[in-house]
């Protein structure tokens, strides 16, 4: 299970901590320019991002997509599509990828399942984002006892495994939500864990490189003309930040919308009856291990989030091939 | 002087990178005999080190182009398969880097990587080897060598380093030392000790010495003859008095009027106006026109070559001004007089290279 | 040495009493919930007082007894999982990870990046259910192997043990080769453009010799670090591998209390899992000093 991104802990943890390599040189980060023009040469990157718009097209549009087909709605139990033991129909002309137990039409589901994994994917990385450049940006850039202490968080968190602390927040806030009700159960639950998940790899890129920029001519420079800190960290260092920032962000998604699929399928994410991927492999899953063969509403689910993830993995990896490409210097 | 070892003709390196193709050797060509020591002085980014690569097919790789010839005894090694490159490399012709530890793999001992580098071109039992090794820590004055050679190369004090460095190098008795600048960032007593060092290595092995520096005060202390490196090419070649004595290229006079204590009569020290040219978009005509304050407009367009100046053995120099108002210059800034005015270089400068 | 180790020592057990907090301030404190019994009492002090000091982690609701207790009942079974799943995916993706590294541009690199790419985007609990669908002995369509719930302990019967592993392990094991695949790669190439590399060459070792002691070697010694950062996603996709497969572990202890609202044994195993991590990365980086000899003096 791979949230986590072990390609950012290779990138960036590698020369940070345990791993510090005396002697190991920090390699240039190319400019942004520079990086869209590798992101957009390659192959990869192209398709995966004409998918990644396709799926966000799909999720806006799904009321829309379901009338087209002329099929029923997400939630809707159709009478007559489950046979006299109560199984459910296969794949057929009025319900191309069949229904499940309940009767609802698996084809629509799977449409409007698309809805939950991407808001959790985008919002909760975005949010986790956010944090974790405050937080990075304040311990590079204070030090002192103030990196100590969070610090000292993030690499606590970062000693979960993030699924054991999907399920463990996510248990916590479905009764009832949690934080005073400010995180409701359910789809604010599942931002938050992918939120809380994710902030530490973006605390910790950010503070490296706000330790590494700190000492920089260039923002030496703008100290020693009598800048602010605030107008430092805006004008000068979070803009270098930057191109890196965004890279990690989009490695971040698919792991947010890996780990709201496993939350959701270890019940503790996205509660029926609301479509969601994970939860309907859940679903499923219990009819097959009961001996029921209605495949067909483990496999298409299944092969949505799949899909996604892979376009996700692709462009992530294109990006960060861009960012962490160093100078072709012959062999 | 007697015959050349090792002869380098042509020497070019480009890479292809996303900003665009870097020229970083364009056409260098020198010799050099054995016993005698070459020193290529220049700028850092000047292609020293992508030079000195070069001759052991090191800069090969996808995005490279190469092209020129590197002949010794009897062979041209740019010309060879990497395989059969690797039995001379290290052997016959070895090559130092410019930081020590680079040199080293960090998780194996001194010892082992002494002995592997003998071991790669002579069949000897490890013993042998061993001792081989004890044998060019000695050799390089590293006291202790029974201790020091089981050491990782990071425990070792950063004075030693650039000698167990010159150890490794040195393994097989080299007929060719290519030094890429190994005493940069020593201080001064230790550089002098680096120095001598090779000088007793070179007397007893007879090795020829190719050394990049851009420092032309080291060149002053153990080079033969020297060349001067500026943006990818050699822009000034001549024997050690001679550049000290009568410098042509307006770049060498920057170097040597930048560095105190040359025992030059150059009446203040003065640094060379502008900074070295991008490596990708290169300045048309000669590279060095645009911090020249003897550039004509002529130069813009022109590329010098590097030819033998007549009159003077042995002496080459890519210039487009004309040899007698050169010397002139020179002449006048050796007397503490400030550069000439284009003005009145104008009345005596042809406009073409003939 | 000593040194090294003290300061690591030292560094662990600050981030032990982190972690309990972090899991105070996440399960207990920010939860709206009515606190669970036992070590989250609700008071932040007691709590730590009965973890850090007592190695108290609570008390289950459903069946009161203590969590430590039911966590160390279902290791074996975890750990035979996790060990297996692990080696598997060692011995696969060294090789595969080497050479492709080696050759870059060629197919077999490209159909390596290309399938551990796919694999890495599988999520191991979909990838159980299908595997099960298909090869499972009870309702496979190709029953070959033991399939959901077959599993025994190791000590009860040695056969059986092995083959109700069989499907999660290669399960398991697939997704994890790949990442560790793509490691792999990733950490010789960039060894490869190491100036030690170079200079190598130009003492003239032989490139075979060159690849292997000086390449692999430095790639693979980075490695157990790495990996050691990696153990999270491997215990992370054990849990779901258990759940598919009713293999009473940890993992499965998670989602049968998640299902019985039973909050105390949650949180403990999951606290539980955090600091075994913590010892884990411990153990791997003193692993990594005597691997690495640079490591223990910087």
């Amino acid at each position: 299970m791979s949230f986590a991104p072990s390609q950012i802990l290779l990138d960036d943890e590698a020369s940070e901590g345990a791993l510090e390599l005396p002697g190991a040189d920090t390699p240039a980060r190319p400019p942004a320019r520079l990086l869209w023009q590798r992101v957009r040469s390659s192959r990869g990157a192209r398709i995966s991002a004409a998918a990644i718009l396709a799926l966000l097209l799909i999720a806006i549009l799904a009321p829309v997509i379901v009338d087209i087909f002329g099929i029923s709605g997400p939630n809707v139990r159709n009478a007559g599509t489950l046979n006299a033991f109560g199984l459910p129909g296969g794949p057929s002309a009025s319900h191309p990828f069949g229904v499940d137990d309940h009767g609802r039409d698996v084809l629509a589901r799977v449409l409007y399942g698309a809805r939950v994994p991407l808001e959790v994917g985008i919002l909760g990385t975005a949010l986790a984002a956010i944090v974790g450049t405050a937080v990075g940006l304040a311990a590079g850039f204070y030090g002192g006892v103030l990196e100590t202490v969070l610090m000292g968080i993030v690499d606590a968190l970062l000693a979960f495994p993030v699924i054991l602390l999907g399920l463990g927040i996510g248990d916590a806030c479905r009764a009832n939500g949690c934080a005073g009700g400010a995180i409701a159960p359910g789809l604010a639950t599942v931002i938050f864990i992918v939120a809380v998940a994710g902030f530490p790899y973006i605390a910790r890129i950010v503070r490296h490189r706000v330790r590494d920029l700190r000492e920089r001519d260039f923002v030496l420079a703008a100290r020693s003309l009598g800048a602010s800190d605030g107008r430092i960290v805006s004008r000068e260092i979070l803009p270098s930040l930057l191109p890196a920032l965004v890279v990690y962000s989009i490695v971040l998604i698919p792991a947010g919308i890996l780990l709201e699929a496993a939350a959701s399928f270890l019940g503790a994410g996205i509660q029926p009856p609301t479509a969601d991927w994970g939860q309907m492999i859940a679903g499923a899953g219990n009819d097959i291990l009961s001996g029921d063969s209605a495949w067909w509403y483990l496999v298409f689910p299944g092969l949505a989030l799949v899909l996604t993830l892979l376009a996700f993995n692709v462009a992530g990896s294109a990006l960060l091939g861009a960012l962490g490409e160093r100078r072709s210097r012959g062999r | 002087m007697s015959e050349p070892i090792l002869s380098v003709e042509g020497l070019r390196v480009a890479f292809e990178t996303d900003a665009g193709t870097v020229h970083a050797v364009d056409g260098i060509s020198y010799t050099v005999a054995p016993g005698q020591t070459l020193v290529i002085v220049g700028e850092p980014g000047a292609g020293k080190t992508v030079s000195a690569r070069a001759v052991l097919g090191l800069t090969r790789g996808p995005a490279t182009r190469g092209g020129g010839r590197v002949m010794f005894a009897g062979r041209d090694l740019a010309a060879l398969e990497d395989g059969e490159l690797r039995q001379v490399a290290g052997d016959a012709i070895a090559m130092t880097p410019s930081e020590p530890l680079s040199a080293f793999h960090p998780l194996y001992r001194l010892g082992a990587q002494l002995a592997e580098a003998v071991r790669a071109h002579h069949a000897v039992s490890p013993a042998a080897a061993r001792d081989r090794a004890i044998g060019l820590l000695e050799l390089v004055g590293i006291p202790d060598p029974h201790r020091r050679i089981d050491v990782y190369p990071h425990q070792l004090p950063p004075g030693l380093r650039t000698r167990a460095m010159l150890a490794l190098a040195l393994a097989n008795g080299p007929k060719v030392l290519i030094a890429d600048d190994p005493t940069r960032g020593l201080d001064i007593t230790a550089q002098a000790q680096i120095l001598a060092l090779l000088g007793v290595v070179q007397e007893r092995l007879g090795t020829a010495i190719v050394y990049m520096t851009r420092d032309i005060a080291v060149a002053a202390e153990i080079a033969d003859e020297i060349a001067v490196m500026y943006s990818g090419r050699l822009v000034e070649r001549a024997g050690t008095e001679q550049i000290f004595v009568a410098p042509h290229h307006p770049y060498t006079w920057g170097l040597l009027r930048s560095v105190p204590h040359l025992g030059i009569g150059v009446a203040e020290l003065t640094p060379i106006p502008g900074a070295p040219p991008s490596v990708i978009d290169r300045p048309g005509g000669c590279h060095f026109h645009p911090r020249c304050p003897y550039a004509q407009e002529s130069h813009r367009r022109i590329d010098p070559q590097l030819r033998p100046i007549p009159g003077e053995d042995g002496h080459s120099v890519a210039c487009l001004l004309e040899p007698k108002i050169r010397r002139r210059i020179w002449r006048g800034l050796e007397a503490g007089q400030d550069p000439p005015s284009l003005a009145s270089l104008a009345s005596v400068m042809p406009e073409e290279e003939p | 040495m000593a040194v090294y180790i003290a300061t690591r020592v030292v560094r662990a057990i600050v981030l032990l009493i982190a972690v309990s907090i972090v899991s105070f301030v996440l399960f207990t404190a920010l939860s709206d919930a009515n606190p669970a019994p036992g070590a989250s009492s609700g008071n932040f002090f007691d709590y730590l007082n009965a973890v850090l000091l007592h190695f108290n982690f609570g008390y289950s609701a459903r069946n009161h007894q203590s969590v430590l207790s039911l966590v160390v009942g279902r290791l074996p079974a975890s750990l035979s999982l996790i060990a297996g799943a692990g080696l598997l995916a060692v011995a696969a993706a060294i090789p595969v990870g080497l050479v492709a590294a080696m050759r870059p541009g060629t197919r077999f690199e490209r159909i390596a990046m290309r399938t551990t790419l796919g694999l890495v985007s599988m999520p191991a609990f979909w990838l159980g259910l299908i595997v099960l669908y298909l090869f499972a002995s009870d309702i496979g369509k190709i029953p070959i192997f033991p399939g959901a719930g077959s599993y025994v302990g190791l000590t009860v019967n040695p056969g059986r043990w092995f083959t109700s592993l069989i499907l999660p392990w290669l399960v398991l094991a697939a997704i994890e080769a790949a990442i560790y695949t793509r490691l792999v790669r990733g950490q010789l190439r960039a060894v490869m453009d190491e100036d030690y590399i170079a200079s190598a060459r130009a003492r003239g070792v032989a490139e075979p010799r060159v690849v292997w002691r000086h390449g692999a070697a430095a790639a693979l010694a980075a490695l157990v670090a790495v990996l050691g950062l990696d153990l999270g996603g491997l215990i992370g996709g054990a849990v779901l591998t258990e759940t598919v497969f009713r293999i009473h572990g940890i993992g499965l202890l998670g989602y049968d209390a998640v299902l019985h609202s039973d909050y105390a044994t949650v949180q403990g195993m999951v606290l539980l899992a955090a600091m075994f991590i913590v010892v884990m990365n411990l153990i791997v980086d003193i692993g990594f000093a005597w691997l690495d000899p640079r490591v223990s003096v910087a």
